[in-house]
């Protein structure tokens, strides 16, 4: 047992021994560089053990009722922990504070507790665990800054959503008497008012955390208010922690008809309306929100499948957004510095082509456009989609994914345009810390590229 | 109408009532107020439930809860208080440097 709780959740035990250790660095007032690299070592070695007991196909069923480790459990913890290595390896080391580095990994230990629970208390936990670091971590270093408003609107809307989570769990345990994620799922196609309700609340509380359209509210500012980094990391993170937690807690459950009509109006309402909104944008960071906003869209839509073929669509489409997001993010981080308008992206091509060809490529990723893995990722849901019957839905949804396409290939364009400005020396200054992260991240995505079914070839 | 249910239909209220209140109050420390009055309501249901079913993890959960929303609240706070000293109001609409 105790050897079990030990192996099973190494990675949980080697971020918290860093998060230990990097409060003892902040208290000695250690270098910052040592805390990125013992962050990147201990979300690296993480991701080995995940390999490797995905290699074994391990499962165990560590606290039972609470706790159980299967093979979504480790194909989630792989793309959260994944994308934690890959955003340590851009943020360069010299903006990034050892606090920074320790409510980083707090979050993912939030991000991973949510992939192992099977019990409604762990998962609320994790939950908690994920978005309370990711509040300090906007305000953190940036004095009385605009961040302060946008973390204080992210805070309310998050809470407001853990609060109508809990209500809807409280609904939940009181028609089937069990925290248990398991018996919510078997009971939840039985029906009855209370478990409707409470599907609608839990329902109602993911959407709003993961920002669909009527709840999306929060996220333009928060995201337009912090540090790029810190948005990269809302934007993957975050937000695929809280899809994939949905994920966790339907698992292959089929829903009623009325709550598949009810997503998938919203999620198509989101596409549109996140794209739409996204061209007017002239910020790099509120385009970025508005596209995440179209892209919770994408992921939720995957909901209404009943075939049972979304979880393995929405690992994948979670984990290509989320690198792309990433590598997109530090791209324009190499190619503007600190600024945020798109208008600093004209010329960049001619300036440093490396940088503005990846931005591109994941800008056309990101925007569906075929041989590249966003593409496939959006393919995968539709097929599980209309596999499950639904047909129509899926025509629109496509057809709104095309409307995003047009800020998409505003970013290329502009980055291929003659600048107009006498270039004002992009002295974006590039520490080689952030092109490990961007080499990591377009080799993740070439393996997705390349290889579709990688999740399938790893167990 | 037993009183589980009585106490179910109570704690329903006083949810809706927290949540009205965030939406409608603009004062910042009201708007919190009225978030842990949701998260109160939230607990009593849970020990509604808890002692109708005879089971424990309801009970397990509050504790849990009010461990959530006492952090929450911390990191609240202390948001709050940078607002304040940005603009010195308490008042939401007086912070709307972000377009929403």
């Amino acid at each position: 047992m105790a050897a079990d709780l030990f192996h099973a959740l190494l990675p949980e035990q080697l971020l918290l021994g860093l998060i230990l250790l990097l409060m003892l660095l902040e208290i000695c007032g250690a270098d910052r560089r040592f805390a990125g690299l013992l962050f990147t070592l201990a979300a690296g070695a993480g991701c080995g053990v995940l390999l490797l007991q995905l290699g074994q196909g391990y499962t165990a069923d560590v606290v039972p009722g609470e706790i159980r480790v299967d093979r979504f459990a480790l194909l989630a913890r792989l793309v959260i922990l994944g994308c934690g290595v890959i955003l340590g390896l851009c943020s360069p080391a010299a903006s990034d504070t050892v606090k920074s580095r320790l409510l980083l990994a707090s979050s993912l230990l939030g991000g991973l507790v949510i992939m192992v629970s099977a019990g409604f208390i762990p998962l609320f936990m994790g939950i908690e665990m994920l978005s309370l670091p990711a509040f300090a971590l906007m305000v953190h270093g940036r004095g009385l800054s605009p961040a302060g408003e946008g973390a204080f609107k992210y805070l309310l809307m998050s809470s407001v959503a853990s609060a109508l989570i809990l209500f809807g769990l409280s609904l939940a345990y009181g028609s089937t008497g069990s925290l248990a994620i398991g018996a919510f799922a078997a009971a939840l196609p039985a029906g009855g008012p209370p478990l409707l309700v409470a599907g609608l609340l839990l329902l109602s509380g993911f959407f709003l955390k993961a920002a669909l359209f009527p709840f999306h509210g929060w996220a333009p500012d928060a995201y337009g208010s912090a540090r790029l980094p810190v948005t990269a990391f809302l934007a993957s993170v975050v937000k695929g922690a809280v899809v994939l937690g949905l994920v966790r807690i339907l698992s292959a459950a089929s829903l009623d008809a009325e709550t598949v009509a009810a997503v998938t109006v919203l999620s198509v309402a989101s596409i549109f309306y996140g794209n739409v909104t996204a061209i007017r944008q002239v910020a790099f960071r509120r385009l970025l929100a508005y596209s995440s906003i179209a892209h919770a869209g994408y992921m939720m839509f995957a909901l209404t499948d009943g075939s049972g073929g979304r979880t393995e669509a929405l690992l994948y489409y979670v984990a290509v957004y989320a690198v792309t997001t990433i590598v997109a993010c530090t791209c324009f981080r190499l190619l503007a510095g600190e600024g945020d308008e798109l208008a600093l992206l004209e010329g960049a091509f001619a300036a440093r082509p490396v940088p503005a060809l990846l931005l591109g490529l994941s800008a056309l990723s990101l925007a569906g456009i075929p041989p590249l893995p966003g593409f496939l990722a959006k393919f995968f849901i539709f097929r599980a989609v209309i596999a499950s019957g639904h047909l129509a839905p899926a025509v629109l949804a496509f057809a709104g994914s095309y409307v995003g396409v047009v800020y998409y290939l505003g970013i290329v364009l502009r980055l291929f345009r003659p600048s107009a400005l006498p270039s004002k020396a992009k002295t974006a200054s590039s520490p080689c810390r952030s092109w490990g992260g961007v080499l990591l991240g377009t080799a993740v995505l070439l393996l997705f590229m390349l290889v579709p079914g990688v999740f399938n070839g790893l167990a | 109408m037993d009183r589980y249910q009585f106490l179910v239909a109570l704690a329903g209220l006083i949810f809706a009532m927290g949540l009205l209140g965030v939406a409608i109050r603009r004062n910042l420390l009201v708007v919190m107020m009225c978030l842990e009055i949701m998260l109160n309501a939230v607990v009593l249901s849970f020990v509604t439930f808890a002692v109708r079913s005879q089971t424990l993890s309801g009970v397990a959960m509050t504790f849990f809860i009010y461990v959530a929303a006492s952090c929450e609240i911390a990191l609240a706070m202390a948001i709050v208080a940078l607002l304040v000293k940005r603009n010195g109001s308490l008042d939401l609409s007086a912070h709307q440097d972000l377009k929403g």
